[in-house]
């Protein structure tokens, strides 16, 4: 009952968001109906169609790169090309934008294709992620036979490989639609209006917050629906092959085709990660040189040390939460796997709505007097954990669940029958079967964390200012120079967890193997079939 | 790691993030109790005063100044003027804010509807800061003005606009640029409007806008930055950004032009300041708000290049240098009013 | 590939008939592979060394050995999934040896039947078919259904299916194209021993009923005995001998085919220094009235006792007995004298 008590509390404040449909503000609606609305639902859908094809494809063709052919270089590229996700789109954005404006004027290059090709570079490496788990765990076989009937090595990608694959870049693909959809900073740059940025134009527009919070809603329906669409496709097809052996055929490449595909691969780090992390290098040390930092307060220790505590913080109290609710999982009973939805909603919800939603919920607790003298959740450091855990519990959730109830029930079972108790179990036999995968879900939470904005922005305690406080403070005055101090810092600190995620991954693989299972697995169920 | 030092590690991680959670960190004034709301045993202390600000740019050594003058210690958070303002209701009697201070008049107006504010009787104030630029139940004041007036390339631009109507003369037609509906700038101009000749006419202004094909761009730096570099010829901005400017290149060519001189007057906004309802420190605040309008009006008003409210007070030299003008004062109370209207003409004529 | 019909997907398996006037191992008329001096590298290490051998159409070649002895890879090289390093490999008359596989045209069949898990059993067996219309295809699909015994099954998905199942939908979706060789790689391993006589015998008689030429590996002797027309023993890379299953078995060409088919006793030949006899167990029989050869250990198989006996020389060999009520079994350490009972002569090894 811990489970639901979990789950109760971590829905309220999206609960508190969703009542506001009960009565509806029709005028707001007609009124937004004839104007922009048709606009917005019209941008949220080439936004989200662009650049979940453009993810789809990048992501899959790299991850094919690095994981069919051998090449000098591609153990090193298959680590690099995750690398973008250190960088926040809100970072990405500014540096193309000012990058571009030169060669393609101020009005050309504030446009809805740009704004997608920066989105599909950021969110690229979660496609790529899944895509290279699926195919490493495909079987070589069943591309023997597809080329025994008569097909091409390439026609036996599109037949055979790709279509297994389906279920992992699926999970993929459902999480970069989750960031495109919520996502506020980066669209605002390129006068992209989506509904997510509908949400704040009602709020701030109208100051009519029930109508923000039912564009909100609008939000969340969307993203249920387009999950469930692709569960619905899927039928009853399968997509792993049972009992075969993983591993895909290496084909080595030499001479010019070597070449080639690491000219690929390198290129596309060098445009994803080189060229604006080393722009952003340049501002830095043109930041130093005329030493601009007065008008925005910048002291990298003291914004480096709020961003670890809350980035430490807020991970561990996902990791513990999630390992309670996985464990609340009974195979027979719908109810655990139902809690869990519920209290992984908070993703599918744009960060400034959860953050209203938390605010209303904690200033409702604190006029309860039910903590001590003084205490106040609103504005305290729980208060602010609490709404991070609320938005982004779902990625910890979904990874540690699929690695967990993937350690085979037989070696539980034992466990039990030897006298462990379930806490035990759990710890000496669970978790380390499904270490590496809950690290690295971790990691993939973490770096949310460390990036995350609007919530920070909106509920942060005194004394903790997060390094993406100090890029908005800079770049909210346009002020770009001042903002690659701090940007470089968290794209540092996010390639640190890139490398914990890998480093999990990687240990995972050669450890599980051995069982015959990876736990590039923990990945699969991510945001994609559980959701919703 | 051996098995048996597992659930060890383990444990002390729970017990870690607990620990961390519950005393969270302090402000940074050497307080280190296990509170969860850093120092509410200081909150409400005389020496010390709680500000909520949306105006964050150069605000910081203007406090310190504050501090070091008064002695009373400043701390603040900063973030979005709406969202500040959320938080300051949801909060209710709870809150540590003493002073909230907005970047603009509207959403103060808002937040005086709301009812988070708190009504000052100060000689001071009212004697420094003219009526027009506070409210009248004394619950808001400005603390400086923010010009918001139509600039142009010096190098290509003759013969620029001289009112906010002729800026949708066709002559601009493809050569404009503007700031997005979204900003509160935008919406406050379009108000103003609205005060000074009427919705409709508001509506035909905005519409020719519309129709000029302006370049939408949601930063005034940039906006700046566009004229200069011949994206655009003619723009609306806010005057202190032309002062940032001016002081990393003083050759940098773009011009103020002064609307409605004929009229009138210039739309103005203000950086506003306030008293909150549950000030735990209303006379630290209001310490705060007055000093903010005396001692420290020139440093707050020149850290922005922008036009301080006590007509006594000279502002800085760059801002001289943009020459006198006419302000239009009247209207500045009645922002907060028109914006819901302002709001509804600019979503009306589909500008962006 | 000219001519051939371009499909949408891959390219039609129409049989190529590109006849080199050079090709000497131009096979006879009714061999449907041919396999000549087949090498295969891995590492410096040989791992298929110069294999040749041939099948004829309809014929069921099976070969076997002990792990690691190259079947598989002698497979993947006939399948054209793996590159030789020499030889040359002829189906149906044209030589393939430079080929992808796509272009060859066989079938190929894994232990764990591989089928796509993505795709319906009709959708599964019409992969290969895409030259067809839907019409014909669907006409194939219905017919290798009922050769493999399985009709209701066209709308399931893999996962749907036994193993056993599994295994005989795998092999019709290889028969779909009409390969000239079929390829097995152990396709019975994966099963439940209970189920595997019961698939063995589907599947051959399928491919009977066929009359299709395949090539089986296996490990399991038993099988290769039982089900090929023909058994090739290799060893490290090297075909030993290939010949009928009794051929094979009653007259092995050297120890390892001998050991590998069965239990086998070399008894040294009194005329010949290099020569040796071979006495399966059922060749010898116990004379148990004492003598100098020790019974060392003994096994129940049911049908006979087989005994281990340390003979005077030294040298081990092994004895069945009949076995059955009222037998009464000798004893571990009992002496006794070995005799030989074969009632033929016995066949005659190098040493």
């Amino acid at each position: 009952m811990v489970h639901a008590a979990i789950a109760v509390a971590l829905s309220v404040p999206l609960l508190v968001i969703v009542w506001s449909i009960v009565q509806p503000s029709t005028e707001v609606w007609q009124e937004l109906w004839a104007t922009r609305l048709p606009g917005m639902i019209r941008e949220t859908a080439i936004l989200l169609i662009m650049v979940l094809a453009g993810t789809l494809v990048l992501g899959t063709a790299l991850a094919w790169l690095v994981t069919a052919y051998q090449f000098p270089g591609r153990r090193v590229l298959g680590w690099l090309l995750v690398t973008p996700l250190a960088i926040p789109g809100y970072v990405l954005g500014f540096v193309w934008l000012d990058a571009l404006q030169e060669p393609l004027g101020a009005r050309g290059v504030r446009s809805i294709w740009l704004c997608a090709l920066v989105l599909t570079i950021t969110l690229y490496p979660y496609v790529y992620l899944f895509a290279r788990a699926a195919f490493r765990e495909q079987s070589q076989r069943a591309v023997d036979v597809a080329r025994s009937l008569g097909c091409s090595r390439a026609m036996a990608f599109w037949r055979v490989v790709l279509p297994m694959a389906r279920p992992s870049l699926a999970a993929g693909v459902a999480l970069v639609g989750m960031e495109v959809l919520t996502d506020i900073g980066t669209v605002r740059l390129f006068n992209v209006s989506t509904i997510a940025d509908g949400v704040l134009r009602v709020w701030f527009g109208t100051g009519n917050r029930d109508a923000a919070a039912e564009f909100a809603v609008l939000l969340i329906a969307v993203a249920i629906v387009l999950i469930a669409t692709e569960r619905l496709a899927r039928g009853r097809a399968r997509f792993t092959q049972t009992g075969s052996r993983a591993g895909l055929h290496v084909e080595w490449l030499y001479g010019a085709r070597a070449a080639t595909a690491s000219a690929i691969g390198w290129g596309a780090f060098t445009i994803a990660v080189a060229l604006p992390v080393s722009r952003l290098i340049a501002w830095a040390l043109e930041a130093r040189r005329t030493d601009q930092t007065s008008t925005v307060s910048g002291d990298l220790g003291f914004h480096l040390i709020s961003s670890l505590q809350v980035t430490v913080v807020a991970t561990l109290a996902c990791l513990g939460l999630g390992l309670i609710l996985v464990a609340g999982l009974n195979r027979r009973r719908a109810s655990g796997s139902l809690l869990a939805r519920l209290a992984t909603l908070g993703y599918t919800v744009p960060g400034p709505v959860v953050a209203i939603g938390v605010l209303v919920t904690l200033a409702a607790v604190d006029r309860l007097g039910w903590l001590p003298d003084g205490w106040l959740l609103v504005g305290s450091f729980v208060g602010l954990i609490y709404a991070l855990v609320v938005r982004f519990l779902a990625v910890a959730y979904q990874g540690m669940e699929a690695s967990i109830t993937k350690v085979s029930p037989s070696v539980v079972a034992s466990a039990r029958t030897l006298g462990a108790g379930r806490f035990r179990v759990a710890t000496r036999v669970e978790l380390p079967l499904a270490g590496a995968g809950i690290i690295a879900a971790s990691a993939l939470v973490a770096m949310d964390m460390l990036k995350e904005l609007p919530i920070t922005l909106i509920l942060r305690p005194f004394g903790i200012e997060t390094l993406p406080i100090w890029v908005w403070q800079a770049t909210s005055e346009s002020l770009w120079v001042q903002a690659a101090v701090p940007s470089l810092a968290i794209v540092a600190v996010g390639m640190v967890l890139v490398a914990v995620l890998l480093w999990a991954l990687e240990r995972g693989a050669e450890r599980v193997s051995r069982e015959g299972r990876t736990p590039d697995q923990v990945l699969q169920g991510k945001g994609g079939h559980d959701r919703a | 790691m051996t098995p048996k030092k597992r659930p060890l590690i383990l444990g002390t991680l729970l017990v870690g993030t607990l620990f961390l959670s519950a005393c969270g960190p302090g402000d940074g004034a050497g307080s280190d109790t296990a509170s969860v709301q850093a120092d509410s045993v200081e909150a409400g202390d005389a020496g010390m005063i709680t500000v909520y600000t949306g105006r964050h740019y150069g605000i910081e050594p203007v406090f310190a100044q504050f501090t070091a003058d008064t002695g009373i210690e400043v701390r603040f958070t900063t973030g979005n003027d709406p969202e500040l303002r959320e938080r300051l209701i949801a909060e209710g009697a709870n809150t540590p804010a003493d002073v909230v201070m907005t970047a603009d008049a509207a959403n103060i107006e808002l937040s005086a509807d709301a009812g988070v504010l708190a009504s000052v009787n100060s000689d001071i104030l009212t004697e420094t800061i003219p009526e027009e630029l506070r409210s009248e139940a004394n619950d808001w004041f400005a603390l400086s003005q923010r010009a918001r007036v139509i600039i142009a390339s010096t190098e290509r631009v003759e013969n620029p606009p001289t009112t906010y109507a002729d800026v949708g003369d066709p002559e601009w037609q493809g050569k404009l640029c503007l700031r997005p509906s979204t900003h509160p700038y935008t919406q406050s101009l379009v108000a103003s409007i609205i005060v000074a000749e009427g919705e409709e006419r508001a509506t035909e202004i905005v519409q020719s806008w519309v129709d000029n094909d302006p370049l939408y761009i949601d930063s005034d730096t940039e906006i700046y930055k566009a004229v200069a570099e011949g994206e655009c010829d003619v723009a609306i901005a806010n005057t202190y950004y032309l002062g940032r400017l001016l002081t990393e290149n003083p050759d940098f060519p773009v011009g103020i032009v002064w609307p409605e001189q004929d009229g009138r007057g210039t739309h103005i906004n203000v950086s506003t300041a306030a008293v909150t309802a549950n000030a735990p420190n209303p006379e630290g605040a209001l310490a705060l708000i007055e000093w903010l309008a005396t001692d420290g009006q020139q440093q707050f008003a020149n850290a922005n290049f922008e036009y301080p409210v006590d007509p006594n007070v000279e502002p800085s030299e760059i801002v001289a240098s943009f020459g006198q003008f006419t302000a239009d004062l009247d209207a500045v109370r009645q922002l907060g009013g028109n914006q819901p209207a302002a709001v509804m003409v600019l979503s009306a004529t589909g500008y962006e | 590939m000219k001519g051939a019909p371009q499909t949408r997907f891959c390219k039609a398996k129409v049989a190529t008939t590109v006849r080199d006037p050079m090709d000497i191992t131009r096979g006879a008329p009714g061999v449907a592979l041919s396999v000549a001096g087949v090498t295969r590298h891995i590492a410096g290490r040989d791992v298929v060394n110069q294999v040749s051998f041939d099948v004829a159409d309809g014929e069921i070649v099976v070969i076997v050995g002990p792990s690691g002895c190259g079947k598989s890879s002698l497979l993947r090289a006939i399948a054209g999934l793996d590159p030789i390093a020499a030889g040359r490999v002829v189906l149906d008359g044209s030589d393939v040896t430079s080929m992808p596989p796509e272009k060859r045209r066989i079938g190929l069949v894994f232990q764990d039947h591989a089928l796509f898990p993505h795709r319906r059993v009709d959708q599964n067996i019409a992969f290969g078919l895409t030259h067809l219309d839907w019409a014909a295809r669907s006409r194939r699909v219905g017919e290798l259904l009922e050769l493999v015994r399985l009709p209701g099954v066209a709308k399931r998905y893999p996962h749907e299916l036994s193993g056993g199942e599994q295994q005989r939908i795998a092999l019709a979706r290889a028969l779909a194209p009409n390969p000239a060789v079929v390829l097995l790689d152990e396709p019975f391993a994966g099963l439940d021993s209970s189920l595997r006589d019961d698939v063995r015998t589907d599947v051959i008689a399928a491919l009977r009923r066929r009359n299709a030429a395949a090539v089986l590996i296996t490990h399991d002797r038993e099988e290769a005995l039982a089900l090929g027309d023909r058994v090739a023993v290799m060893s490290n890379g090297q075909m030993h001998q290939i010949d009928s299953p009794d051929e094979l078995f009653e007259r092995p060409s050297d120890r390892f085919v001998a050991t590998f088919l069965g239990e086998a006793s070399f008894l040294p030949d009194p005329d010949a220094r290099d020569v040796v006899m071979m006495a399966r167990p059922h060749d010898l029989t116990l004379g148990a009235d004492g003598g100098y050869d020790v019974i060392t250990a003994r096994r129940y198989l049911g049908a006979t006792w087989r005994y281990r006996v340390q003979r005077s020389d030294g040298s081990e060999v092994d004895v069945d007995l009949a076995g059955g009520p009222g037998i009464m079994p000798l004893e571990i350490g009992d002496p006794c004298t070995v005799m030989v009972d074969a009632g033929h002569p016995l066949h005659r090894l190098p040493a």
